[in-house]
């Protein structure tokens, strides 16, 4: 171990920490949120989290993103891996879920701060 | 010396597979759930053929490993994934090397953060997203171990002459 092996330590740390607190810092304390859904980067749904929605999702494959009771998760998804149902329940601004073999993305984003995807 | 560099460069891409098939079975997607980000195990490979070979070599069997292991049945997802997280892993851990005052295990903790770096770019051009960059501060902090590791274990390895 050298002095510049705690120095490439630190300086990853440094990074770590960086990044951390950039997406904290940015992530909108709003009071609404809004929903978008995204299939292949095309936005094909926005709304308000407060409405109740079932949005299908037809890419590469199949699923259904459900919004109810100011919650945000993935249903019934035919993708290989499943990892975007097994992402859970979101409800907060800033927060996010993929799923990438069906190239699927859901934004919650802080409405009085819209350029954010933290 | 052709034959054992030859051999050695087999060998050592037969151990890059195993290590990134071996990875597989990490449940890394609980705490990322990102299919297909991988801790970087097979780095190890990469950082001891810099040293002990040439940076060609090195760089031809992580290319190899990244091919051969999508045929281990890999996605075209986790494909893109070591193949960006390789290839920076690689380029910073060349460029690492030349500084004197890092060791092995210095240069593979650049190395460990620059997978990482490069799987999330990867991820970010695939979901045409910085969304994905939010997971980049616990693969970063999860790397300076993996990266100390392999730093140290390549370090012990280079001492055995072949």
């Amino acid at each position: 171990m050298k002095k510049g092996d705690i120095a490439a330590i630190a300086l990853v740390l440094a990074l770590a920490l960086g990044i951390f607190a950039a997406t904290v810092f940015f992530a909108p304390k709003a009071a609404s949120v809004t929903v978008e859904v995204f299939s292949s980067g095309e936005r094909i749904y926005s709304a308000p989290i407060s409405e109740n929605a079932e949005i299908p999702v037809s890419g590469d494959y199949r699923c259904t993103v459900v919004i109810r009771g100011g919650e945000v998760w993935v249903e019934d998804s035919d993708c290989p891996g499943g990892d975007c149902m097994r992402m859970g329940r979101k409800n907060r601004a800033g927060e996010t879920i993929f799923c990438l073999p069906n190239r699927v993305e859901v934004r919650l984003i802080g409405s009085d701060l819209d350029m954010i995807a933290g | 010396m052709r034959t054992k560099k030859l051999a050695l460069s087999a060998i050592l891409l037969a151990l890059a597979l195993a290590l990134s098939y071996a990875e597989r079975f990490l449940p890394l997607e609980l705490v990322i759930p990102l299919p297909g980000v991988k801790l970087g195990l097979a780095n190890v490979v990469t950082l001891y053929a810099i040293y002990a070979l040439d940076p060609l070599s090195a760089l031809a069997i992580l290319i190899l490993r990244c091919i051969m292991s999508t045929f281990f049945g890999g996605s075209v997802t986790s494909l893109a994934f070591s193949l960006a997280g390789g290839a920076l892993a690689f380029s910073v851990m060349l460029g690492a090397k030349k500084i004197s005052a890092l060791s092995e295990i210095g240069v593979s903790v650049i190395g460990a953060a620059g997978h990482n770096i490069g799987q999330i770019i990867a991820a970010a051009v695939l979901m045409r997203s910085m969304g994905v960059a939010a997971y980049l501060p616990v693969m970063l902090v999860a790397g300076i171990f993996t990266g100390v590791a392999i730093g140290f274990a390549v370090q012990r390895l280079l001492r055995i002459k072949v």
